[in-house]
């Protein structure tokens, strides 16, 4: 009896603790179905729900523009930052060199470093090359970043593999590029796929670094575009949510089919985001 | 040993390239920038650590360290807490349905920060859910707007944090008891402890390396709330809400003060780094 | 060799010392004042950017002119850019110094934009073109002020003439017609007492008197500054703004101004919301009937005459003795500028000219602008919002009563103001201390108090 009632406390906690999650959420739903030119309102499912709002924003707020150059940006930083990370880790995780655990660390500095100490001088510096207001501006600190956390990451699952594995192929006379495409790759999915969820995730979710380096409304992504139409002067408050819940569903489909790998990536020491 | 060398190198390479290029070297450029006194486009003039005194000496900036203070408690301290009574709670129930609940939990980690901000701007309105809840249970007297209140704001805005990081930390403290050896509990009961006993006798100890991985994500996130701040009050009402990331942006973006900026953003840095150091120091976790 | 810590240590010294010179770059040599200026245009085909962040309406009048100016020159091409507000003044600096820099560009205003760029020798001076045109017959020369520079971009107000502005902006007092004629009130205020009175009386009615959103911090300073417009001498308000020797905040008619305010906040004149409600929510607020008055400015006039549909009025904030002139926080709209750099820099004063000749008023009166030029540029629909504001904006402007805006200051100036508006609506501040915070930045900055 009182294990049973224990039990129903543990569960009218957890629907607590979701419903505090999800209210917030549907609070921009609730908005985004007002009229244009309500102000914002609390929870009410409104009696005439206006769906239009997010083929609005989609069209004239722009946001098909954002969006797309959000892909842009994700499909270009999370191969390549994925493949620059796989090669760091596997030299760090499998090879011995002169100077590799002060390199390793001076690698680490990126996880923790906030982006507000480097976006100052990243915007004169790309600017000088003409790469602000381009993709590239966006996507080389993006990849730079991703690395950092993508050595760390590939480095702890390369020392994990057995070392026999790697011995075993060296002695048959394979090199380390055959190595490591023919013996650890196919063995590292899981980790290479986590990897680049959660690469996506931080891609798709970057703001600071899109809003600074990218001023041309064509390249600007999501998130940035969103944060300054919060800033406008006279605001299109339903616009705005619809606009915001279009921005958050590709990350959160990709969360829900990939969620084992999202929440362990996150959980196992990933720091950003 | 030495041709293994070249090679590992040339697998390093490229990444640490890209990261060299466009992560180090702007964090050296800052640290250099902030020497200057430059407006962004005419001729810097050297200035030394005048930046930084200046900086320190100015309580706008000294208010918004201090409110990285207050986020440390709701974005980090809160939710590692929280976290870590309700997996103990949870992890003592078979339950089922337990993965649909992590999922949603732990959805506010995957929602970017803008869309996070815009959803509590909308919460905390006048006209927001907040208040409809309050009132809903007769406390119209509480209502208010909220981040626009002196006194609130601040909270207000820290409680987002603990919104996003709560899920996080419980799901990760979840994953970490299902870890430990289940002969330990099993011993503790043994020697008649309850369940308080068996929380700072197992548990606790168990959760080491969960606490610290915890502690310093959610300490970076505290620390690095500009994205939460530009979106939903602009650091104020006043200053109430400004914080070290917001400084950096509206000093050097719009009063064309880069060094000043740059300063404010090696204080920022060291800040995060001595915090982070300390976490992985006390709980002997090697990063 | 093998590649070792300190072959990187190496690298990281070669680096840092070639980046090891101070930033930027030294100023250009400023342009002289054009020696021989012309209106005469040349046959060859030329095209010139134009770079601007006006929107809407607006922006829509400056493509349109620069369409009709085509027609009327087939070999001129004026190419309009559009960039919003928050991008274009972070940019600006950058993009004129840049190779491929705008023929024309507005230059923002003022020591937050324009300056800088006249001290990085990036305009040209127009003082020639003016005469030119007689473009001092056209403005007043408040207006024309309100672009002028010393050469070095250190002095505002005075000096060489930077840019010239198609359009203005204004702050003062919306109304909710309904709820005045409920109240038995009657505009315009003849003194700032009778404004006074209306407010007690909407407030012992039960209603909000003065509505505002003041989330962004912005919208409340211009209550503020309106105030400041009534009880400080009109030269004494410019002086300041200007950044002129001797001028200080701490006046008798600041102080008056700003424990106005205070008052007004303590008595709950002012939504208790305000600090927490946007802008554009305190509109959308002011739209739906909560709020008698709304001290704002130009720029929501056509969101509140389409929402209200002639229940909404406009008139100017009362002088503090009946019959003074009517004076008002306003200004022009960021006036257009020269680049130092163009290669057509007749064909590009030709073309700003051509934008604020009488002829073609009516189209940037219908894009939104309030005319600086013509008086009579358009009819606004009887009974709106729009008529009470081009009415009080003539009026000002008769008597060259702009009082600008305060944050012109200096670059933190707004920074620094906004957030201690908020502080003393919320009563976290005194106005003694507002007055001494804003003081203290003004004489940093100018460096001259």
């Amino acid at each position: 009896m009182n294990a049973r009632f224990e039990r129903l406390g543990a569960y009218t906690f957890l629907c607590l603790f979701a419903l505090a999650v999800l209210l917030p959420l549907f609070s921009i739903l609730s908005v985004a179905l007002q009229p244009q030119g309500a102000p914002v309102t609390g929870l009410s499912w409104p009696d005439d729900p206006q769906w239009g709002n997010f083929a609005r924003a989609w069209s004239t707020g722009s946001f098909g523009d954002l969006i797309t150059s959000s892909v842009i940006v994700a499909v270009v930083v999370v191969p390549v930052a994925t493949v620059l990370s796989v090669m760091t880790g596997y030299a760090f995780g499998t090879m011995r060199f002169r100077g590799s655990t002060p390199l390793f660390y001076v690698m680490l500095i990126g996880i923790v470093m906030p982006y507000e100490a480097t976006v100052v001088p990243l915007y004169y510096d790309l600017r000088q090359f003409g790469l602000t207001d381009n993709y590239l501006g966006l996507m080389l600190p993006e990849i730079g970043l991703s690395v950092s956390f993508g050595t760390f990451w590939m480095r702890a699952f390369f020392l994990s593999t057995p070392r026999a594995l790697i011995e075993a192929a060296r002695m048959d006379g394979a090199n380390s590029f055959t190595v490591l495409f023919r013996i650890l790759l196919p063995v590292a999915r899981p980790a290479v796929t986590t990897l680049m969820v959660l690469f996506f995730v931080w891609s798709w979710n970057e703001f600071l670094l899109s809003l600074v380096l990218l001023q041309d409304p064509a390249v600007r992504t999501a998130p940035a575009g969103l944060g300054l139409f919060v800033g406008q002067r006279t605001t299109d408050v339903a616009g705005l949510s619809a606009g915001a819940l279009i921005v958050t569903v590709p990350v959160v489909i990709v969360y829900l089919f990939l969620q084992r790998h999202v929440i362990r990536g996150m959980l196992q020491g990933a720091v950003k985001g | 040993m030495r041709a293994n060398s070249r090679v590992a190198y040339l697998y390093i390479l490229p990444g640490f390239l890209v990261f060299a290029l466009f992560v180090l070297m702007p964090l050296g450029h800052t640290a250099w920038l902030s020497l200057y006194d430059w407006d962004g486009i005419t001729l810097g003039t050297w200035t030394g650590l005048d930046n930084y005194t200046e900086q320190l000496a100015d309580p706008d900036v000294r208010t918004a360290f201090s409110h990285s203070m207050v986020f440390l408690f709701f974005f980090a301290a809160l939710p590692v807490g929280l976290g870590l009574v309700l997996a103990s709670v949870l992890s003592r129930f078979r339950l089922r349905g337990l993965g649909f609940f992590r999922t949603v939990i732990f959805l506010p980690q995957v929602v970017t920060a803008v869309v996070v901000g815009i959803a509590w701007r909308w919460m905390y309105a006048d006209e927001g859910t907040i208040n409809q809840l309050l009132s809903a249970v007769g406390l119209d007297g509480l209502a208010r707007a909220w981040l626009g209140d002196f006194t609130w704001a601040l909270p207000a805005l820290g409680l987002v944090g603990t919104w996003v990081m709560s899920g996080l930390c419980m799901v990760l403290f979840l994953a970490g008891i299902s870890k430990i050896d289940a002969s330990l509990y099993e011993a503790a009961r043994v020697d008649g402890a309850g369940p308080v006993r068996e929380f700072f006798a197992v548990t606790l100890p168990g959760l080491k390396q969960e606490m610290a991985v915890g502690l310093t994500l959610t300490t970076i996130a505290a620390l690095r709330s500009f994205d939460l701040v530009y979106v939903t009050t602009g650091g104020g009402p006043g200053n109430a809400t400004n914080v070290p990331g917001f400084e950096i942006y509206k000093l050097a973006f719009r009063q064309g003060a880069v060094g000043e900026a740059c300063a404010v953003a090696v204080m920022l840095t060291v800040l995060i780094f001595t915090v982070v150091l300390l976490i992985t120091r006390l709980l002997r976790e090697k990063l | 060799m093998p590649l070792t810590i300190r072959t990187i240590a190496g690298l990281a010294l070669i680096t840092a010392s070639v980046t090891a010179c101070a930033p930027g770059a030294a100023p250009a040599e400023a342009p002289d004042a054009v020696k021989a200026v012309s209106s005469a245009l040349p046959t060859e085909p030329v095209t010139l950017t134009l770079s601007h962040f006006e929107e809407g309406g607006q922006g829509k009048a400056i493509e349109l002119l620069a369409a009709k100016y085509q027609q009327l020159h087939p070999n001129i091409t004026i190419k309009p850019t559009y960039t919003a507000f928050a991008d274009y003044g972070k940019n600006i600096k950058l993009q004129m110094s840049s190779e491929s820099a705008p023929d024309i560009a507005q230059a923002g205003q003022a020591q937050t934009m324009q300056g800088p760029l006249v001290q990085a020798g990036l305009l040209r001076p127009l003082d020639e073109y003016a005469k030119l045109y007689g473009w001092s017959e056209r403005f007043k020369p408040g207006l024309l002020d309100q672009a002028r520079f010393s050469k070095d971009g250190k002095t505002f107000g005075t000096g060489e003439l930077y840019g010239i502005a198609l359009g203005g902006n204004l702050v003062g007092v919306y109304y909710n017609r309904d709820k005045l004629a409920k109240l038995g009130i009657t505009t315009p205020f003849k003194d700032l007492a009778a404004f006074q009175d209306a407010l007690a009386k909407a407030k012992a009615a039960g209603e909000t008197p003065i509505q505002l959103g003041n989330l962004e911090a912005w919208p409340g300073n211009h209550v503020l500054s309106d105030l400041i417009a009534q009880y400080e001498p009109h030269e004494n308000g410019l002086n300041w703004v200007y950044g002129r020797k001797g001028a200080t905040f701490d006046s008798p008619g600041v102080q008056q101004a700003t424990k106005t305010l205070a008052e007004w906040a303590k008595a709950g004149y002012i939504d208790s919301s305000a600090n927490g409600t946007s802008d554009s929510d305190g509109v959308g607020k002011f739209v739906k009937g909560k709020g008698v008055f709304m001290v704002s400015g130009s720029w929501n006039r056509s969101r509140i005459d389409e929402n209200m549909d002639g229940k909404a009025g406009f008139t100017a904030m009362p002088p503090v003795k009946a019959g003074d002139p009517i004076r008002a926080t306003g200004a022009t709209t960021s006036p257009f500028s020269i680049s130092a750099k163009t290669r057509y820099p007749d064909v590009a004063a030709n073309f700003i000219d051509f934008m604020t000749r009488p002829e073609n008023a009516a189209t940037l009166f219908q894009g939104g602008y309030l005319p600086v030029a013509e008086r009579d540029a358009g009819i606004s629909k009887a009974g709106s919002a729009q008529e009470g504001l081009v009415e009080t904006w003539q009026q000002v402007l008769a008597d060259d009563g702009l009082a600008l805006y305060l944050d012109w200051a200096t670059p933190s100036m707004g920074d620094t103001l906004f957030p201690a508006v908020q502080q003393l609506i919320a009563g976290k501040t005194t106005p003694d201390e507002l007055i001494s915070t804003v003081q203290e930045n003004w004489a940093d900055e100018r460096g001259n108090g």
